[in-house]
């Protein structure tokens, strides 16, 4: 899905959050953590919806994800975010469970990222 | 980065708690304050409550989405224009048709960027201004008014009239460079404006109910060059107004006469701004089709006759004709806008068929 060149960057554009926060560290910590905070709840919906082949539901979760993702600055999340919404129409329920598990492995590195500390990353 | 306080609240509606507190974090550094909506109709009563002038809207929320709350806001309408801004991450061009065809005034991608969103904001607040500032005008011109017309839509249809016949003219060959939808919506804005030199004229002159003496007479028209001199010198000391040029020229030129005989000026023909015997006519058509101490309204075919005898001498032929061409329209503008009888005043009256003013200034029915 992503070239190994993004697969190399930070899960989180630093820079970006921070400029979007205004530069304010304090609030950029403060939104990942509640990123980091919801977004289990978010995936485990995903989940659900794509268990029960409720397309469209699907597609508006995962848009949803996909602009928290980018406010966020978080591009690879937000990617496999579009990829499940394009999606969501016509491919099969594995397809859409591997994508999810996807974005629950780069969860992780976002969580990790969160945890560090922004001030911390490079 | 602009931290001085706005005035104007904003309202940010996202079903994403972490977008829209973002959004709403930018904007107080911007020195905005907002209230978050994180639906469609939380927004709307938001909205109903007249506080907020801009919405930043996203546009897939669950309920409502922001199209549709676009469109509510646009159907209900408020006292004042409420400028809507659509931040979504769908912005392919069907889409932002889609949200501008709706009635929002510009349209974000998400994410948003904090420079470009200031910048749209600060675009956004120029049009309320815009908005304010024709608001403002018009509350000036009713308060000069207000003296002798208080229960009246004088006003109200002075500027419709006005509107209605820049319209018409602005499809006549010989008009279409003179007159555009700026001129249109100039004359609309500052035609209200014209008897605002009422203001230094004394009471016992301006609400006197009976005829006005030769000399009473001459300080009444006196209004017209107040007024006229006021805003030349507002217009002089803010030449980028331009709006405040056709201000003064309506309230210097309006009781001028075609062929030369009216004032302050004695100006004739097209020495007189055009947007002078615009409102020359409307205001006489006004004047005769409303109710006066001395008389009663006169009908619209009446007045209809006298504005068509005052062609060439009165009024310029062209605007006679076209005012002829639209006199269903004035009627109907009239019949909407009326209202109560307007208090008795000297309006009118010295100029038409009044024994004791110079008869050069007698032979027509003016406003004054």
């Amino acid at each position: 899905m992503n070239s190994s060149t993004e697969r190399s960057a930070p899960v989180v554009n630093r820079d970006e959050l921070i400029d979007r926060m205004m530069g304010s560290i304090p609030m950029a910590e403060r939104m990942l953590k509640r990123f980091v905070d919801t977004a289990n709840a978010d995936f485990d919906l995903m989940e659900s919806t794509v268990r029960l082949g409720d397309k469209p539901a699907i597609a508006s979760l995962a848009h949803r994800h996909k602009g928290t993702a980018q406010t966020m600055a978080i591009p690879r999340v937000a990617q496999c975010a579009a990829e499940l919404e394009q999606r969501a129409h016509t491919d099969p329920t594995s397809k859409l469970l591997a994508i999810l598990g996807e974005m629950r492995m780069l969860h992780d590195e976002v969580r990790q990222v969160q945890q560090l500390g922004l001030a911390n990353l490079i | 980065m602009n931290k001085q306080a706005s005035p104007i609240q904003i309202l940010v509606v996202d079903d994403d708690p972490i977008a829209a507190e973002t959004l709403s974090h930018a904007l107080s550094q911007f020195g905005y304050s907002s209230t978050i909506a994180l639906n469609g109709m939380d927004a709307l009563q938001y909205v109903r409550s007249g506080k907020y002038r801009i919405v930043i809207s996203d546009v897939e929320m669950p309920e409502m989405n922001g199209i549709d709350l676009c469109r509510e806001i646009r159907r209900r309408g408020s006292c004042g224009y409420t400028y809507v801004i659509l931040l979504t991450g769908r912005s392919d061009t069907a889409s932002v048709v889609k949200g501008l065809d709706a009635g929002a005034d510009d349209y974000i991608a998400k994410p948003f960027s904090p420079s470009e969103m200031q910048m749209r904001i600060r675009a956004g607040e120029r049009i309320l201004m815009l908005e304010s500032r024709d608001l403002m005008i018009f509350a000036l011109a009713k308060l000069a008014d207000s003296r002798d017309h208080d229960t009246g839509s004088h006003l109200d249809r002075i500027r419709e009239y006005c509107r209605l016949l820049s319209l018409e003219l602005a499809t006549w060959p010989e008009y279409q460079n003179k007159i555009d939808g700026i001129y249109i919506q100039s004359i609309y804005e500052t035609s209200p404006l014209h008897d605002i030199g009422k203001v230094g004229i004394p009471d016992r002159i301006l609400l006197k109910p009976g005829r006005l003496t030769e000399a009473e007479f001459s300080i009444m028209t006196q209004h017209a060059k107040i007024g006229g001199d006021t805003l030349q010198a507002v217009a002089e000391a803010h030449p980028e107004a331009v709006f405040l040029q056709m201000a003064y020229e309506i309230a210097m030129t309006h009781h001028e006469r075609w062929d030369g005989a009216g004032y302050p000026n004695g100006l004739a023909g097209e020495d007189i701004p055009l947007c002078g015997r615009i409102v020359a006519i409307a205001d006489v058509y006004d004047a005769l089709t409303s109710h006066r101490v001395y008389k009663p309204a006169y009908n619209h075919q009446k007045a209809v006759d006298i504005i068509s005898e005052g062609s060439g001498t009165h009024f310029d032929p062209n605007l006679v004709r076209a005012f002829l061409k639209l006199e269903s329209d004035f009627k109907e503008i009239k019949k909407s806008m009326n209202d109560t009888p307007e208090k008795e005043d000297s309006e009118f009256m010295p100029m038409f068929r009044c024994k004791d003013v110079p008869a050069a200034t007698a032979q027509t029915p003016q406003s004054v």
